[in-house]
């Protein structure tokens, strides 16, 4: 069986952003030379997601102005947890709802998809380095 | 190691309704002769979840009620999608909270569950076929 491993990087200029990551991911799977198996693709911290959806910009509107509601990023005092000088309960709960990882099956060396599925990194207390895991294993 | 994929194809009469696959997806475990390792079960698409909890259509519905609490249907809200279907953005966040998929682990030839848990196919769009990949690897 082989394995492989690696950490993508990013770096969002705002509070909040999405990126499609599905041609790193891509990338990842091409160097692994894995040709059956399964990839999981997960944060590496606690206030952002890797989830799978549609790759339209209204759509990322829509799913952040939702989050907005249902966790809203202020008040920042509403939350116990900003009583502790951090800002972000809310990234924690959104990050929650979008969900921490994906994992998809690996066929024939490709990620084995339905139509319109495509991987987001979505960042909810971004303005700094924060990375995502990258892990494959197969033959 | 081996590898074992199939899809399972679903239609839900309404546009929301619940399936239980744990019987098909114990059926794919057996035909795929894996002893000791992983099962996916995803969506193969952007508007029904995957997730495990209990067969028991109350609580189904009780899910459902709360989703519409949390992601009302708003047919002003639509999210164009490259293709010529629409889908309302509401269905989007809806699985979104219940998830894509889930990874079980199979251990001496079986789905390694607690008492209680079903995979469950949750439509949210429904009326139409739709696909479900099982995709298992182990040894």
């Amino acid at each position: 069986m082989k394995s492989y491993r690696k950490e993508l990087w990013f770096n969002i200029p705002a509070r909040r952003g999405l990126v499609n990551i599905t041609p790193d991911i891509n990338e990842c799977l091409r160097e692994s030379g894995i040709r059956e198996g399964l990839c999981l693709v997960n944060a590496m911290n606690i206030t952002a997601s890797v989830f799978i959806n549609d790759d339209e910009h209204g759509l990322h509107q829509d799913f952040d102005d939702w989050l907005e509601e249902l966790a809203p990023h202020e008040p920042v005092s509403q939350y116990r947890h900003n009583l502790t000088g951090e800002d972000n309960a809310d990234a924690h709960l959104k990050r929650t709802v979008m969900g921490r990882e994906v994992v998809v099956a690996v066929t024939e060396g490709k990620l084995d998809f339905g139509t319109w599925e495509q991987i987001f990194y979505f960042e909810f207390d971004g303005r700094r380095r924060k990375h995502v895991m990258v892990k494959i294993i197969g033959d | 190691m081996k590898s074992y994929r199939k899809e399972l194809w679903v239609v839900v009469p309404e546009m929301q309704g619940v399936k239980d696959l744990t019987e098909e997806v114990r059926e794919c475990v057996e035909a795929s002769r894996v002893k000791e390792g992983l099962c996916l079960v995803n969506a193969m698409n952007v508007t029904s979840s995957i997730f495990i909890n209990s067969d028991d259509w109350d609580i189904h519905k009780e899910f459902f009620k709360w989703l519409e609490d949390i992601a009302p249907h708003d047919p002003e809200k639509k999210a164009d999608t490259k293709d010529v279907e629409e889908h309302f953005a509401d269905v989007h966040f809806k699985r979104t909270v219940l998830g894509r998929d889930v990874t079980i682990a199979i251990t001496k030839g079986e789905l390694d569950l607690g008492t209680w848990e079903q995979i469950l196919y949750f439509e949210f769009d429904g009326k139409r076929r739709k696909h479900v990949l099982v995709k298992i690897i182990g040894e």
